[in-house]
């Protein structure tokens, strides 16, 4: 593949318009599939300046296996920690605070 | 620069010892990865444990900011491009303002951070959970986020900082007297940076966007 300044031109373009959709985004009451979505569109701009400003796209297999390979471990360590403390019973199901009193320490004289 | 460079002793042809440097590169930028994959990891865990507060704290911050930046670097990473394009194409002027230009984004992303640093200040938000904000009703959630925060931009800023400081070295070194060197600096360096606008591409939505 043959890059040319016109490359750049269309993906600096791209970058702005995913920029700009995921901010507009942003504005909407969406809720949990917010943070999906924008991660979503944050990897696609991620995937525009590797395979374009990064030259991933044009440049031999090895460089994009490097990237490749720690993309994957990196997806493997988010995944398997999150996933752990998502189904701890502490952590992300809290339990309710105990109240105040019960940390209220005695003076040592008096145990 | 004319004909074809002569490549260091141990290596056979120039392309090949271009070969071996950008592969160092690409070993080294995933290293990069890996550093920053750790503290994207943090971040997932803490706002699994904190979803409201991260929430809360993420509309807390300026999105105006956040995303002025995010243009800021997405820009630099195209002059930085172009700037390797032209050098590959036998034009050091224009490479040379490009870079330039480079450099005067990164400062500009620079300002702009201090900036948003300074008005957190103004705010109590400072780092280890210590500051007015975190008194009333922001709690130990927040505190974590803002610890975050100020670790992966803090970070990033750093990272920001030494792209600048290699593209002004390369500026420096390389189109002197119109003479030009290999463009294989000039390239390297673009790869650091592009790495450097990578990674804000990720923290824009985890500090800005995704606050509910």
């Amino acid at each position: 593949m043959r890059i040319t300044t016109r490359t750049y031109f269309s993906t600096w373009v791209a970058l702005l318009v995913l920029t700009g959709l995921s901010f507009g985004i942003s504005l909407l009451p969406l809720g949990v599939v917010e943070l999906p979505i924008a991660l979503a569109i944050a990897a696609a701009k991620g995937g525009l300046v590797a395979a374009f400003f990064m030259h991933l796209a044009s440049g031999q297999f090895s460089y994009r296996f490097v990237l490749l390979v720690s993309g994957l471990f990196l997806a493997i360590m988010m995944a398997f920690t999150v996933a752990d403390v998502a189904t701890r019973d502490t952590g992300a199901a809290r339990p309710p605070a105990p109240p105040p009193s019960q940390y209220e320490t005695t003076p040592r004289a008096q145990r | 620069m004319s004909g074809v460079r002569e490549p260091a002793f141990h290596f056979a042809t120039y392309e090949q010892q271009s070969h071996a440097a950008r592969f160092g590169m690409w070993i080294f930028i995933a290293s990069e990865v890996l550093l920053f994959a750790a503290l994207f990891t943090l971040y997932g865990a803490y706002r699994t444990i904190y979803p409201t507060e991260f929430a809360q704290s993420i509309a807390h911050n300026s999105r105006l900011l956040g995303t002025v930046n995010t243009v800021v670097l997405i820009c630099s990473s195209f002059t930085v491009a172009l700037a390797v394009h032209a050098l590959e194409h036998d034009q050091p002027g224009r490479a040379r303002r490009l870079v330039g230009g480079t450099i005067a984004l990164a400062a500009l992303f620079l300002v702009n951070k201090a900036v948003e640093y300074g008005l957190h200040f103004d705010e109590g938000v400072f780092p280890g959970g210590r500051g007015a904000f975190f008194g009333g009703e922001a709690g130990v959630g927040a505190a974590t986020f803002y610890n975050l925060y100020y670790l992966l931009t803090g970070v990033h800023a750093l990272h920001v900082i030494i792209g600048m400081t290699v593209l002004a070295l390369v500026l420096w070194r390389v189109p002197r007297g119109g003479s030009l060197g290999s463009p294989l600096g000039l390239e390297l360096s673009a790869l650091y940076w592009h790495l450097v606008d990578l990674v804000w591409i990720f923290l824009w939505p985890l500090f800005y966007l995704t606050g509910g």
